[in-house]
């Protein structure tokens, strides 16, 4: 039984590293969305966007 | 962050913390399989709440296609967006869990099978998204796609079932809720719980996004 | 125009010009042809096990051909302006649907005896085990095939990725409807009892009936532009 331990380590791993991935992912995307948001704006004349969530 | 999101950062984040406990420290190992089988605590939920994102794509498409509103079509696609990861979980974890136990990574039992066309029916989903630049038309043809789709996983559970009735082969996990102690019945729950709020924050995060998305493209069209 | 109007209109004005042009039919029959003989040859033709392998054989044909001929028929009718003639008319969005699955029903159909004719020649298969269920196994799943191919084979035009669009789409939704036929198929071949065809059979049913009313609804929000 011990040595089946890896196996599950592995699975926990998996669901752990995917998370993180997937949570990365999207804090990156993020950033650059706001940016480019941010640039669109003030080019537009007026301030960034940085205030308010645009939020669905 | 909104009130909303900051509750579903905090569920989930304690959530987490306290299923791990749970799994590694209170419920006992399975008599039958050993410590392995506690993949099954996260193995199932994640199960579970890819079959649920993939109903939430199908339904708000529908919804989409009755009013014609962007807003249903974002959800539709950030749910399958995120839907899409669990459902690979589900896939990484079911052989890591097979292999120990029956000595092969894969079988195609009732519900890896499901599980493998599901996956299968996500990516035909995403890739034809990506496919139509048009905003309006890839969401008409994605609602239509992703509703079709939906409406294929019950078949696909029946005819493996029927497969399964006629062709007897080892079945990941053992049967349904097989020798299930209160304890290990609860954790399985709590992880229900805990999977699908995490599944409620990352929808709602890449939703919020897919509308930055839209936003920008809108101001890029109307800059030219 | 009424309703069975539309869809007579359809049927014969895309038998007509398959009539002329011949080219889904071909496609589907060679095609369905040459994948029965890769089977013959991966298969090792020497083997008498090679029966076993007919069901599969016969169904991948049917379904790999199929998509060439639904990728044919999607393309021309784009080319042709007909499916913006189809748009722009104010005909029945079910009735052009129905139309049009019909005629894929004809191409289809009169492909797959072709190709089950030349198969029983090469198989060596038994007269015999030709019965009705046999049949009826190949229209029910022809027509759940064509009753989702139908719309993809529109959809798949409408995008970047073109023909490859198709399988894509449509491969992972059939699977049940593949192994229905495959599965059934082989309980007919196999000799002995015919156990468990029924279950077999009433899933098809299913498939046909949902997707057709599925097809019927929304096959002109992808005809849309």
């Amino acid at each position: 039984m011990p040595n089946n331990f890896w196996w599950l380590f592995a699975s926990y791993a998996v669901i752990w590293s995917g998370m993180f991935i997937f949570v990365m992912q999207l804090l990156s995307r993020q950033a650059k969305l706001r940016r480019e948001v941010d640039h669109l704006l003030r080019e537009r004349g007026g301030r960034g966007a940085s205030d308010g969530d645009i939020q669905a | 962050m909104k009130v909303i999101d900051k509750i579903l950062l905090g569920l989930s984040a304690t959530g987490m913390i306290a299923l791990m406990y749970l799994v590694f420290m209170v419920v006992p190992a399975d008599r039958a399989q050993g410590i392995v089988q506690k993949v099954f605590y996260v193995h199932v939920p994640a199960a579970w709440v890819a079959f649920t994102a993939f109903g939430v794509t199908g339904f708000f498409g529908l919804r989409y296609l009755m009013t014609r509103d962007l807003r249903f079509d974002r959800l539709a696609a950030s749910s399958a967006e995120v839907g899409v990861y669990y459902i690979t979980m589900v896939l990484i974890t079911g052989p890591l869990w097979a292999k120990p136990i029956w000595g092969i990574f894969w079988t195609w039992d009732l519900r890896l099978t499901t599980s493998f066309i599901l996956w299968l029916l996500y990516l035909a989903y995403l890739i034809l998204r990506r496919s139509v630049g048009d905003r309006e038309r890839r969401a008409q043809l994605s609602a239509v796609v992703g509703l079709i789709s939906f409406l294929d996983v019950p078949i696909v559970y029946m005819a493996n079932r029927v497969r399964a009735s006629q062709h007897p082969a080892p079945v990941v996990g053992g049967g349904e809720g097989s020798g299930l102690e209160p304890i290990m019945l609860f954790t399985l729950l709590f992880g229900l719980f805990v999977f699908s709020t995490t599944f409620v924050l990352l929808l709602r995060a890449r939703n919020g996004q897919a509308a930055l998305e839209d936003e920008i493209e809108q101001l890029y069209l109307q800059r030219d | 125009m009424s309703f069975w109007r539309v869809v007579r209109a359809v049927l014969a004005r895309d038998v007509l010009a398959e009539w002329r042009r011949k080219d889904i039919f071909t496609t589907f029959v060679m095609f369905g042809l040459l994948t029965v003989v890769v089977f013959v040859f991966a298969f090792d033709p020497t083997r008498h096990e090679r029966q076993d392998v007919v069901p599969g054989a016969l169904w991948t044909a049917f379904f790999f051909a199929g998509i060439l001929g639904l990728n044919r028929s999607a393309g021309r009718d784009s080319q042709d302006e007909f499916l913006h003639g189809m748009i722009t008319s104010p005909a029945d969005r079910g009735a052009l649907y129905l139309g049009k699955l019909t005629a894929h029903l004809v191409f289809m159909g009169v492909g797959e005896l072709v190709i089950l004719a030349l198969s029983i020649v090469f198989f060596d298969l038994d007269g015999r085990h030709l019965t009705p269920a046999f049949f009826a196994i190949m229209i029910l799943g022809t027509i759940g095939y064509l009753a989702v191919g139908t719309v993809f084979a529109v959809v798949g035009q409408k995008t970047r990725l073109q023909e490859v669009m198709l399988p894509v789409l449509l491969l992972p939704v059939l699977t049940p409807l593949l192994m229905a036929a495959v599965e059934g198929t082989a309980i007919i071949l196999t000799p002995g009892a015919n156990e468990g065809l029924g279950h077999w059979i009433q899933l098809m049913a299913a498939f046909d009936v949902m997707f057709m009313t599925a097809g019927f609804l929304l096959y002109g929000l992808v005809l849309e532009d």
